[in-house]
């Protein structure tokens, strides 16, 4: 067995897989929106952390991303500096962007390239908005921890207005991407409760978005301990109060979710109530519809439906996937009656056995939890027909399909109540089995279980927790 | 080989990231993914992975490029350090989850900026693990990924061991070395099963091909081979095999029906096949294919074109189309260590006796603004001349008094990435070679040989098909 060699994680994400700071930070600079150039100070390999397709180096300019493309002879023999400078220049020259990003790599790193000093002098020099961020991948952080660092770099120039009289109705949505349809619900239910929605703050917000951060009182955001530097930042300059919801996922997360926000900003209760009763009154009826029509199913089988959860398999930046250690849809499906287990992807040590179940169960999660190394070995994990679905990322299909379990890809399922029917639509779409019947389950990928027996022999992985001398604990 | 500029004379052309900013990093992975049991023990930190899987996992539609591929994860101590440990508990780990045939050590920059040795690496892992282990000292600051793809069969035909008695060598056996096998499809199954069959017309048999998706035990057999056949992507590492004193003989371009027949003639006559064998071979196959390669030319004649691919592949598929009477407007050759316009057009000469008209538009290493260039201006409502469905043929296109360009093209061949980049042009795109993650195939599509010649076709036919057809009178 590999080492195990656990890296600072962030409180709030504890599970999530560690990043390079550098990757992270294309990543997310490659969906923000604005008039913005991403300089790469590095030799050529490291551009090639960006997806080449589907129109990802490109934005406002023809190049979003470029890169200084060093040369073995100019890392050794210290042009790097000069190199910046020039480059720099260039950029200002054909597009004057409002803001030029610095990225430093593993290699400028190590060779110590000054890209703060750089970036200051030229942005100064040239008149132009520049900042350097010292990333690499040499001492891996947590992705939660990355986003924190973006928003607060990215919020530090938003101003406080002038309290209008709305301010305190003014929400900021935070780390909660939303599309059209979910916004749309947002504002409608927030309006109905007498408040606003400022801005979403999200993977593909605008520069503008952030320096508008200061019209609202509250940041609403997915915890608990996410966006901590952020919080503290906008407490401190923005005078705002953070408000932790859960994701509002299915009924009760949905109903969670308004109650909190309804609560800190002094939204009475019946006016909570009312603006959310329609919309909950069609998502309740479509969870109902689906426990109805698997009975049957239930029935024959003799035990609840199951599912296998999936957390720890992707490296997202996305706090509506990262956020609540990856649980935050586990509401949504037990309320639709399945009964789940966890498949968690990380090191087998005994360690970190123990480290999960305590996550867990700070989390109030009281689940029975296996621990696999590999994505490539899921599949030894999986007792062919022990679930009915497996929820998690779509790359491990080649594993789930060699067992004839059907894949639910996590990305796919919706925020709100209007989507509820549609999630349920997704949930029973994958489920149907017609497909399956035509193929024998055969495993072919190469491994095994490892530790998982001598582990599970040990009490790990079950609620309540074991504690040394056999003692029971956690708050299971 | 990419040279630094001064910073003095720098542009921004020369801080664009474009198609072959892919490295030999992972030009070593890819190469390494298409060996099915071969681990890619990538030395790198946590980002570099995306730096390989996330470049084909919408390419490969069949094997996930994430399972045999993993990295050391080395953090600062480690390289202050110099330390391999962590380099080596990986290996043991998966090597003993997996049962690799072989591991290979893709290093990252940092790596070779410190000049790591891996040679206690390899032996420590070799005892401890059993399989072969192999480091590709590629360098990615100036080749690329067909480069790194190059340098790994090199560092794998290094780590065999030959035999020195002529008794293990099998005198009706070849291997076929350099075949790009980017994906687990049918494209390339397609391709690997038509060399093979065309070889077995000369009654030779080519068990290893490098690489073709097949495990290590069956990629070892090249040793058992009597002659190595290195296809164009492979051309530089004729210098392993002469060092290793292994008869070899640098191939052209197995495609169209010119190539494939010097590819018969050019194996043949090495290996004194019988010539009349040779003829035999090539008669039955072209008497088989006459009756479609005439509707071929009577579909695609004077049809115009362009393509993007890397210099061996251009050629190829400039030959193969030229052959039909279809005519080149547009050329962009990609990547730059198996050439650029200079070597697509020797091989043009060399390969298919045929050349290109002096009026088609030539791109060499484009960078993404180049490409997306070539689509022109235009008013709203202008329709392009893609659209006009006349024909030409070579001699009228140039001559006819106006410029040609992409804009003319009637059909494009080539990757994803220029697809994208030209979209607005609305011009029918069959997609070819790396990466293709819109055009995936489920049944056998080669495009090399006989066989790949009609498929080829058949496909820009089908592209061409396309334009205006929804319905109503044709």
């Amino acid at each position: 067995m590999a080492r195990f060699r656990p890296h600072r994680m962030y409180p709030g994400a504890l599970l999530a897989q560690e990043s390079c700071t550098y990757q992270a930070m294309t990543e997310l600079l490659g969906r923000l929106r604005g008039d913005l150039v991403v300089l790469i100070h590095s030799d050529r390999d490291c551009a090639n952390v960006l997806p080449k397709t589907r129109g990802r180096v490109h934005n406002h300019h023809p190049y979003k991303f470029l890169c200084t493309n060093l040369t073995e002879d100019e890392m050794v023999t210290g042009q790097g500096n000069r190199k910046l400078r020039r480059s720099i220049e260039l950029v200002v020259e054909q597009w004057q962007p409002e803001l030029i990003v610095v990225l430093s790599t593993c290699p400028t790193v190590m060779i110590g390239d000054n890209i703060k000093n750089v970036t200051r002098k030229a942005g100064r020099d040239l008149g132009v908005r520049a900042v350097a961020q010292i990333t690499h991948g040499l001492k891996p952080k947590s992705p939660a921890e990355v986003v924190d660092i973006l928003y607060c770099t990215l919020s530090a120039a938003a101003e406080k207005t002038s309290d209008d009289g709305d301010r305190q109705r003014r929400l900021n949505l935070v780390g909660i991407s939303l599309d059209r349809d979910e916004r749309a619900e947002c504002e409608a239910i927030a309006a109905a409760m007498g408040l606003e929605l400022n801005a979403v703050i999200d993977e593909r917000a605008g520069t503008a978005d952030f320096l508008g951060l200061g019209r609202a009182a509250w940041n609403v955001h997915p915890g608990p301990n996410m966006l901590i530097a952020f919080d503290e930042q906008c407490a401190e300059r923005l005078d705002q109060q953070a408000i932790e919801v859960p994701l509002p996922y299915g009924v009760t997360a949905t109903d969670a979710f308004w109650r909190r926000i309804a609560a800190a900003t002094g939204v009475s209760d019946q006016v909570c109530e009312r603006a959310i009763a329609e919309r909950r009154a069609g998502a309740q009826s479509a969870i109902e519809g689906f426990r109805q029509r698997t009975a049957g199913q239930v029935e024959a089988a003799g035990r609840p439906l199951k599912l296998a959860y999936n957390i720890g398999s992707v490296r997202s930046y996305d706090l509506r996937r990262i956020a609540l250690e990856e649980l935050g849809e586990l509401p949504w499906l037990q309320e639709m009656g399945f009964e789940c287990k966890l498949f968690i992807q990380g090191p087998q040590h005994a360690a970190n056995w123990d480290r999960v179940a305590a996550v867990l169960a700070d989390l109030d999660v009281g689940l029975e939890f296996v621990l696999f190394p590999d994505p490539g070995g899921l599949v030894h994990f999986v007792e062919p027909g022990e679930f009915d679905l497996f929820y998690g990322a779509r790359f491990l299909r080649d594993q789930l399909t060699q067992v004839n379990l059907p894949l639910l890809h996590h990305r796919a399922p919706r925020l709100g109540y209007d989507t509820v029917a549609a999630n349920v639509d997704l949930v029973e779409q994958a489920m149907r089995q017609d497909f399956y019947r035509h193929f024998q389950a055969r495993v072919t990928s190469q491994g095994d279980t490892e530790q998982l027996d001598e582990m599970l022999s040990q009490g790990k992985g079950q609620f309540p927790i074991a504690q040394p001398g056999g003692a029971a604990g956690g708050k299971a | 080989m990419r040279d630094g500029r001064p910073s003095d004379e720098l542009t921004l052309d020369d801080l664009v990231i474009r198609s072959s900013s892919h490295t030999p990093f992972f030009g070593v992975y890819l190469a390494s993914h298409a060996i099915s049991d071969a681990l890619c023990m990538c030395h790198a930190s946590v980002g570099c992975k995306v730096k390989t899987e996330l470049h084909l996992c919408d390419h490969d539609g069949i094997a996930d490029a994430h399972n045999r591929r993993r990295y050391s994860q080395f953090i600062d101590e480690d390289l202050i350090s110099g330390s391999t440990e962590q380099l080596e508990d990986e290996i043991r780990a998966w090597q003993a989850r997996q049962k690799s045939g072989v591991v290979l050590i893709d290093a990252s920059t940092p790596i070779s900026l410190q000049a790591q040795d891996m040679r206690p690496v390899i032996r420590r892992m070799e005892e401890r693990t059993g399989a072969d282990v192999v480091h590709v000292p590629a360098r990615n600051y100036d080749d690329d990924l067909w480069g790194g793809y190059a340098k790994t069969i090199g560092a794998l035909l290094k780590r065999q061991r030959w035999p020195e008695d002529d008794d293990e060598v099998a005198d009706d056996e070849v291997s076929v070395i350099g075949y790009p096998f980017d994906r687990y499809e049918a494209d390339h199954q397609g391709n690997v099963t038509e060399l093979r069959r065309l070889l077995w017309a000369l009654g030779l048999k080519a068990r290893s091909v490098l690489f073709a998706g097949e495990d290590y035990q069956t990629l070892k057999r090249v040793t058992r081979a009597r002659s190595h056949l290195l296809l164009p992507w492979a051309h530089s590492q004729s210098k392993v095999l002469r060092k290793l004193k292994r008869d070899h003989l640098r191939t052209v371009m197995p495609m169209g029906l010119g190539g494939t027949r010097r590819w018969l003639e050019q194996i043949g006559g090495h290996l004194n096949v019988d010539p009349r064998r040779i003829e035999r071979a090539i008669s039955a196959e072209t008497d088989r294919i006459k009756p479609m390669m005439e509707l071929a030319r009577r579909k695609l004649s004077g049809r115009r074109f362009a393509i993007f691919a890397e210099a061996p592949r251009a050629a190829g598929l400039l030959g193969t189309l030229l052959e039909v009477g279809m005519v080149p407007v547009t050329v962009g050759v990609l990547h730059f260590s198996l050439g650029g316009r200079k070597a697509v057009e020797k091989m043009l000469r060399q390969w298919f006796d045929v050349e290109v008209p002096g009026f088609t538009q030539w791109l060499e290493d484009p960078t993404p603004a180049e490409v997306s260039a070539l689509v022109p201006e235009m008013e709203t409502g202008t329709v392009y001349r893609n659209r006009d469905t006349a024909r030409h043929s070579v001699d009228s296109v140039g001559p006819a008094g106006r410029e040609v360009g992409f804009g003319d093209a009637q059909v494009a061949i080539g990757t994803t990435i220029e697809r994208e980049l030209l979209a607005d042009a609305q011009v029918p795109w069959v997609e070819h070679g790396y990466p293709s993650e819109g055009r995936h195939y489920l049944f056998p599509a080669p495009w090399l040989g006989y066989n790949g010649t009609l498929r080829l076709l058949e496909q820009v036919m089908m592209g061409l098909e396309q334009v205006g057809r929804g319905g109503g009178r044709r």
